[in-house]
């Protein structure tokens, strides 16, 4: 019995995970104005927006996420979310470029265009060391910065949580949760009061414009 | 072993030093066998065994200067254990005199060739003898044996002054003792500096005295880090595994010791990169030989790959992830592998200079261009029993000084005002 | 963390941010600057303006000249075939070090301090790195040819020389440029963001949100931004070492006496590191007061700077005495020579303002008075930007202009184009440092944020703003 449940579970997170990368990728369904696409609450401390945080997550949300001015320490686990794939990408950008920049120079110096200078073997690899390296850090710096816009789906410059005035507060010293309308548990009514239950202020539905 | 949790002690454990003396008195005995046997590779083996047991001793002096220097936080668990690691100074200041002696008695053979008697000298080819004769106001026994009682007498009174502030925090902590500690730390820092460096010219470089390298203190330096971060690893697990600190180390910490032995193993890599590297382009004879002989014969190839693999790219590729160095075992058994080689790179900076009787021709380009000086062809790598019984002989007396004073005292610095934060810490990231 | 710790300030730990500021405060504080309305500007950016503008042209005309009439207009010799343009470009680029140091290696190191000063070092990184490349840019001969050190593919069938260290130089320094860039913007994405949100005009909403990207800072997005932020400090501090371990290269692995002694990688990155300091400092002693940072730029900035300052200046004389002993112990007549010359040649003057800038100059701050003022710190540090300079002065011109030939020894001296290049230099950097302090947020202040008390979710809320 619990293995269906498991199953159909199963299914339900494949489908947020479809509908979130469709969604991200502005690929969602049109916010028609005058659409409720979300609800926004505000709250008091780094604290309290952690306690709301795990119960917004227990609630079942999926797509939610808690906005602070500056990155909270511990928040990560409050909402469940795993650990980030970044340094999985870096570590095989690094290794390419690592590869890649060595090659470069062998194929460069030692079999295209041989060239003997200062008495060094065609293929020296101490000499080729420092360029390999630095190939090596330009791959993995280039593969961070742009492997985290990848993950954040930047630059998109549309979002719910934009429609809300009082948003703005968020890069300053607010802190809040929003609840997008299209989770499956999304319910504007029911919503607005976990949101409420869970010791939110200045409560408001994220209304589309034009 | 009993921990006693609430008073940060020891006890039932005294017994334990004993043992470790005993053991050591064995493994000094039969080292003085080993000597009386075949001098060369027994002294060889002893330096090689003096230097691991040393470089211990110089990063946990520097382990301690950096923690006040940096008002550090986390590391207050460990402060301890590093200043009773500095006690063992004055100990192995006894334990040098077997090497000083070499010197002192003129014995070219055994260690360091320049300790020839000026008699001997005459019969060697002119190149040397002027090189030798050159560097004479340096390399002779008398002011040998003056920089070493300096170099033991500094360590000494800075470990002695460390500890006795550490203990009275311990009495009662005031803001007046722990900022002395602090402004100890900074003179006390320099002081490290230069005899560190300049022990590892008079101890290492001087093995082959034809030889030079600006860097080679940064070097033995950037090993000794590693050997103390390691070492501090083994320990601590060892402690945990016998209940004593078993709730306060946590994976954090294995976290930061694991940061700092990858760190410290890629920067020795920088060191000896740049060391390699320059000498290798440069390609000068004088300066190269030290790489030939490490290179060219026997199976010495293999060591200096060993090297490369072992000190680098085993604990950068292993380390680098955070559940490496968050996982006890794995950092411990890392640990392990990395004094091992440690222990090999130091066999590998003492050994070359066991000669076989075969000399090459290293002709000189850049001093005393044209000359030819015969270097004694290397033994191959090989280890002796001598390297075992000084490796114990020499650590017995070292841990059992180090476990005497552990236990006599808190093993932790009781009334750090940072204690609590250390024991309570977080790594916020990597 | 005992209860005493609460109430009382640590005197060994003091508060990062003074004044006891909310996080709105700090926004307000920071933002204000770059939301004056033009002409708005403090007094002293509009004296520095003309300054840094006249750099700028007197620049295009500095090398106008030198394009049209060739390298001949610099005082190069046989011998010193090397001459300020290379002490320029590694003088610039040790000044450029002190950016990714802060941001990288202090941040690996848990040095929360270096929030109130990274967004600024990381700025002047950048800039200083512009005007190194200006040096060796306009010193390959054809300056119209500057791709043929790129490995491009070409018709002729060409590679550049990997194994030439110079070549090197131009991987570490291009990488090194990129990857100071990458990580100041990341660094700047939330304070766009806040620049953003609080735009009251549209020019200034458009360029901002774009800019910042849309960044919500929304824990998802912080997740990742964190990884990347740790990943590129990670990667950063290897480069950082790598990029003046390479420029030593350039001069160590000739057999030049003076140029080849290992110890020059590490000793060149304690210079850099140290110049990089120092320039710190000079800037933002006079910024602190021009936009009144105190309570962000706090004393006990400062002082750790100095204390740095105190720590790099020893390594480097560390280096200095390294050198002078390995020469004499080596045995190698020409090295002891070079030595001796130095201390007592023709440029003696120029080797004893190196020591008596970088190795005593510093020793002022083992004073704690010395390093809490003001006035000592800003001497200090002008000392150490000269003393800096000469030390490469020193490095490249002794050893060039005194070879083996004692036949073809010459005393080198600068043209006037090589001065007026140098100065206009500064001029490029101040005129981007002021456009960087009008334009850009220049603290970074999610960062100040974060290490303030109240961000931590365990704080209690009870004791309020003044407790820290």
């Amino acid at each position: 019995m619990s293995s269906i449940n498991d199953t159909v579970e199963e299914i339900n997170s494949k489908i947020d995970d479809v509908k979130f990368d469709l969604e991200v990728m502005g690929v969602g369904p049109e916010d028609q104005p005058g659409q409720v696409v979300g609800v926004l609450a505000e709250f008091e401390s780094p604290a309290a927006l952690m306690k709301a945080a795990a119960k917004v997550r227990d609630g079942g949300y999926k797509f939610y996420d808690c906005h602070s001015p500056f990155p909270i320490h511990g928040m990560d686990q409050a909402m469940g979310l795993k650990p980030s794939v970044l340094g999985i990408f870096v570590f095989i950008a690094g290794t390419i470029g690592c590869i890649g920049g060595m090659a470069l120079q062998w194929w460069a110096n030692a079999y295209q265009y041989k060239m003997m200078i200062s008495g060094k073997p065609l293929f020296s690899f101490p000499a080729f060391v420092p360029v390999t390296f630095e190939i090596t850090i330009l791959f993995s710096a280039l593969t961070a910065v742009f492997g985290m816009f990848h993950l954040n789906r930047l630059p998109r410059l549309h979002h719910p949580v934009f429609y809300s005035e009082n948003f703005k507060g968020a890069s300053d010293d607010k802190f809040f949760v929003s609840i997008e309308a299209i989770d499956n548990l999304f319910d504007a009514n029911r919503t607005w009061e976990l949101l409420e239950r869970i010791g939110g202020k200045n409560i408001e539905f994220l209304v589309a414009k034009k | 072993m009993k921990w006693q949790k609430d008073t940060f002690r020891i006890e039932g454990a005294e017994g334990a030093s004993t043992k470790f003396y005993i053991v050591g008195a064995i493994g000094l005995f039969l080292t003085a066998l080993g000597i009386n046997a075949n001098q060369e590779v027994a002294m060889h083996s002893y330096l090689t065994s003096f230097m691991f047991w040393m470089t211990i001793a110089f990063g946990a002096l520097f382990f301690t200067l950096v923690h006040h220097l940096v008002n550090a936080k986390w590391s207050v668990l460990f402060r301890r254990i590093a200043e009773q690691l500095i006690s063992v100074f004055p100990i192995m200041a006894i334990l040098f005199l077997p090497i000083l002696y070499t010197v002192l008695s003129n014995n070219d053979v055994a260690l360091y060739e320049w300790a020839m008697t000026e008699e001997k000298m005459e019969t060697l080819d002119l190149t040397k003898q002027h090189l030798l004769h050159a560097k004479h106001i340096y390399l002779n026994g008398l002011f040998f044996s003056v920089r070493f009682l300096l170099y033991f007498f500094v360590w000494s009174v800075l470990a002695y002054l460390l500890r006795k502030k550490s203990f009275q925090q311990d009495e009662k902590h005031t803001n007046e003792l722990f900022g002395s500690l602090k402004n100890l730390s900074g003179p006390g820092m320099v002081l490290f500096a230069l005899t560190v460096t300049f022990a590892s010219f008079d101890w290492l470089m001087t093995l082959n005295p034809y030889w030079f390298s600006t860097i080679f203190g940064v070097y033995i330096f950037a090993g000794s880090v590693v050997a103390l971060m390691t070492f501090l690893t083994v320990l601590v697990t060892i402690l945990k595994n016998n209940d004593v600190l078993k709730d306060e180390v946590t994976a954090e910490h294995y976290h930061d010791f694991g940061k700092l032995t990858f760190a410290f193993c890629v920067f020795w890599t920088f060191i000896a990169f740049s060391q390699f590297l320059l000498i290798w382009y440069g390609n000068l004879a004088e300066e190269t030989i030290f790489y030939k002989v490490r290179w060219d014969y026997h199976n010495w190839k293999g060591i200096s790959l060993l090297l490369v693999f072992g000190h680098f790219l085993v604990p950068l590729i292993l380390l680098m992830s955070r559940l490496g160095k968050r996982n006890v075992k794995f950092l411990t058994c890392m640990a392990v592998w990395l004094l091992f080689i440690h222990y090999v790179d130091l066999k590998w900076l003492v050994f070359p200079t066991v000669s076989t009787g075969e000399a090459i021709a290293n002709t000189h380009q850049f001093i005393l261009k044209g000359e030819t000086v015969m270097i004694d062809m290397p033994a191959p790598f090989a280890f002796h029993w001598t390297d075992l019984t000084s490796l114990v002989g020499i650590g017995g007396i070292f841990l059992g000084t180090f476990w005497k004073n552990f236990v006599s005292q808190p093993i932790v610095p009781v009334n750090d005002p940072y204690l609590e934060k250390s024991i309570h810490f977080h790594n916020i990231n990597l | 963390m005992s209860a005493k710790a609460n109430h009382e300030i640590d005197p060994f730990d003091p508060p990062l941010v003074e004044g006891g500021h909310s996080f709105g405060e700090i926004t307000e504080k920071v933002c204000s600057v770059v939301e004056k309305k033009p002409g708005k500007e403090p007094i002293y950016w509009w004296l520095l303006l003309p300054i840094g503008f006249t750099g700028v042209g007197a620049l295009h005309i500095f090398l106008g000249w030198l394009f049209w009439e060739g390298t001949g207009t610099w005082g190069l010799q046989n011998q010193a075939y090397w001459g300020w343009a290379i002490v320029n470009f590694v003088f610039w680029v040790g000044i450029g070090h002190a950016g990714t140091l802060i941001s990288a290696i202090l941040y690996l190191f848990r040095q929360n301090w270096r929030t109130g000063i990274n967004r600024f070092a990381e700025a002047m990184t950048i800039f200083a790195v512009c005007c190194a490349a200006i040096f060796p840019g306009v010193h390959i001969g054809r300056p119209w040819l500057p791709y043929w050190l790129l490995p491009l593919p070409n018709q002729m069938g060409m590679w550049p020389n990997f194994r030439s260290p110079l070549l090197w130089d131009v991987f570490a320094v291009s990488t090194y440029f990129t990857v100071s860039c990458l990580f100041w913007y990341v660094g700047l994405i939330p304070d766009l963001a806040t620049v953003r949100d609080r735009a009251k005009n549209k020019i200034r909403r458009y360029a901002y949100t774009a800019l910042s990207m849309g960044w919500r800072g929304g824990n998802r997005q912080w997740q990742h931004y964190e990884k990347a932020y740790c990943i590129l400090a990670g990667v950063a501090t290897p480069l950082v070492l790598s990029v003046h371990t390479i420029v030593s290269f350039d001069f160590a692995v000739s057999i030049v006496p003076g140029w080849h002694t290992t110890i020059f990688p590490p000793y060149f990155v304690a210079g850099a590191v140290f110049s990089g300091f120092a320039m710190v400092l000079t800037l933002s002693i006079p910024a602190r007061h021009m936009y009144h940072m105190q309570d962000l730029i706090t004393m006990r900035h400062l002082e750790n700077m100095a204390k740095i300052l105190l720590l790099t200046g020893m390594l480097v004389g560390y280096a200095y005495g390294c050198e002078f002993f390995i020469a004499w112990y080596s045995g190698v007549l020409y090295e002891q020579a070079i030595f001796i010359l130095r201390a007592s040649g023709p440029y003696a003057w120029a080797y004893w303002t190196m020591v008596a800038c970088n190795v005593l100059s510093p020793q002022i701050f083992w004073f704690k008075k010395a390093r809490r003022n003001e006035f000592v710190l800003f001497t200090v540090s002008i000392f150490v930007n000269i003393g800096m300079w000469f030390e490469r002065f020193v490095i490249t011109i002794t050893s060039l202009s005194n070879d083996y030939m004692p036949s073809s020894w010459e005393y080198y001296s600068p043209t006037l184009i090589d001065i007026g290049t140098f100065i206009a230099s500064f001029g490029v950097f101040i005129f981007l440092f002021l456009l960087f302090l009008r334009f850009l947020p220049m603290i970074a202040i999610a960062e100040v944020k974060a290490i303030m008390p109240e961000a931590d979710p365990h704080h209690h809320a009870g004791h309020g703003k003044d407790d820290h």
